[in-house]
């Protein structure tokens, strides 16, 4: 179908049907505002998006949003919550999680882009792409399960927003808590008190950041000051570390 | 509270040593030009300079080249930033001549100045309708950024009423006001060298005996209870909805 973008209004009624299905009052997924001149508006871009597409992955979304875009610029959409949004309704069914076979969504801004620094992040479309386009096969790591999984890794990087665009802390991640054979994250990467886990690597990057700046650093050179207690997971690359 | 240390050494470039603007032009990606205004003898020369532009979490750096041979680059435009809200700067110096880069200096939330620029200085507070779902209204801090008031989209004409119906102004304002001090008292952060910060502290200040010298919660509340409290009574806010309720 042609890409469209919602509109305030039909962020808004996108919005009350996830507030009402997380409230138990079941209803029809909002397709309807997809196309509808009413609550979506057409955008200054030629692209046929497929609405039947599955994704084994987030990743896989990620590659698929790259694919779509790759000649068109879509640089004023960035941050435009009706056009990522919109996706998100596109695909909700593949976002949203289960319970016992009925949709239970996560919190809107899961899939309205919020303009909350705190909650954007959160946004499984924009982030994806976000994190795709930079990183490629790099930020399978964060987008490495099914679509309706929030990424928990994802949600701990991102909580520092200069983290994202710092190309060397996101590959030097990558190497060291993706498990490429397994294609999962290791086994106490998202613990959040174990030696050498995201958080205490998101810690450190932190406290680096006080005297170095990292953004004009290789992979390489930030991995040679990573301290010890991050060993168990660097002499692991293609296994994965028990917990 | 929080509290910022600085056991490098490193310096802060403040607000006055690098001047942003943007140049004219119709292209939908803003370019940025920048004076530095910081005295370079403080530097070695072959210090390298970076600017970088962000909003939220996308960013765009841009290589100045060193203290001795400033360079700015040709090509300054905004294509790869999130342009929906304001963009803010940071400024970098950097020892490179390690295996590292050493930072020297550093400064960030420069702004452009843009538009009506007395506008934009004696405007305290932006007010934007937004779908906010049954929430009627929500005040908008971003770390950098000038506090927002959002007005729920679905309520005819929001933005216009906050403006003039002392109705909305009576219900909403105080509660802003107090939720706009206690996010700045509480964030040590947001504090420093914030000029939004120093507006409303200044705006605040207006109505209360000054801002108690003390990080006792109690106390810093009793001091927003009484700024919202004399505000309220400048502005006649009850009267207001008395009146406007015999109206109806």
């Amino acid at each position: 179908m042609k890409l469209r973008r919602l509109n305030n209004t039909g962020l808004a009624r996108f919005e009350e049907y996830i507030t009402n299905q997380r409230g138990g009052t079941e209803s029809n997924i909002p397709y309807y505002l997809l196309d509808s001149e009413e609550f979506s508006e057409s955008v200054d871009l030629i692209v046929d998006v497929d609405r039947d597409r599955n994704f084994d992955t987030r990743y896989q979304m990620g590659t698929y949003l790259i694919e779509l875009f790759k000649n068109v610029d879509i640089q004023k959409y960035i941050g435009d919550s009706g056009f990522w949004s919109w996706f998100a309704l596109l695909w909700f069914e593949q976002l949203c999680p289960k319970r016992q076979g009925k949709l239970s969504p996560s919190k809107p801004y899961n899939y309205i882009l919020s303009h909350n620094y705190n909650h954007r992040p959160r946004h499984a479309i924009y982030i994806t792409w976000q994190l795709v386009n930079r990183y490629g096969e790099d930020a399978r790591f964060m987008l490495c399960k099914e679509p309706s999984t929030r990424g928990e890794l994802t949600e701990q990087l991102m909580a520092r927003q200069e983290i994202l665009s710092s190309e060397a802390a996101i590959r030097l991640a990558s190497s060291l808590y993706f498990d490429f054979e397994a294609g999962t994250f290791k086994r106490g990467s998202a613990s959040r008190k174990r030696a050498g886990c995201v958080s205490r690597y998101i810690s450190w990057l932190q406290q680096l950041q006080l005297t170095f700046d990292i953004f004009s650093m290789t992979k390489k050179e930030l991995e040679d000051l990573l301290p010890g207690e991050f060993d168990g997971f660097r002499t692991s690359a293609n296994s994965k570390v028990s917990p | 509270m929080l509290r910022t240390l600085n056991y490098t050494g490193r310096s802060e470039i403040k607000k006055k040593d690098a001047l942003f603007s943007f140049s004219d032009g119709n292209s939908s990606n803003p370019e940025f030009n920048v004076a530095f205004n910081f005295n370079l003898d403080d530097y070695p020369e072959n210090a390298s300079i970076y600017v970088e532009a962000y909003h939220k979490e996308t960013r765009q750096r841009f290589e100045f080249g060193t203290i001795g041979n400033l360079r700015p680059p040709s090509n300054r435009r905004l294509d790869q930033l999130d342009l929906t809200g304001p963009t803010l700067f940071r400024v970098l110096i950097v020892d490179e001549t390690g295996r590292h880069g050493l930072l020297l200096a550093s400064g960030d939330q420069f702004r452009a100045d843009e538009g009506d620029e007395e506008e934009r200085k004696s405007s305290l507070l932006a007010i934007r309708s937004y779908p906010l779902g049954q929430l009627p209204w929500k005040v908008e801090l971003t770390s950098g950024s000038a506090p927002e008031l959002l007005l729920n989209s679905q309520i005819p004409g929001a933005v216009e009423k906050m403006k003039s119906d002392s109705v909305f102004q009576g219900l909403i304002l105080p509660a802003v006001l107090r939720e706009i001090l206690t996010f700045y008292l509480w964030n040590d952060e947001e504090r420093e060298d914030n000029e939004h910060c120093e507006k409303w502290m200044s705006f605040a200040s207006m109505f209360a005996a000054d801002r108690p010298d003390s990080a006792d919660p109690i106390e810093l509340l009793e001091w927003v209870d009484e700024v919202v409290r004399e505000f309220s009574e400048n502005f006649h806010f009850g009267d207001l909805l008395s009146e406007a309720k015999q109206d109806v």
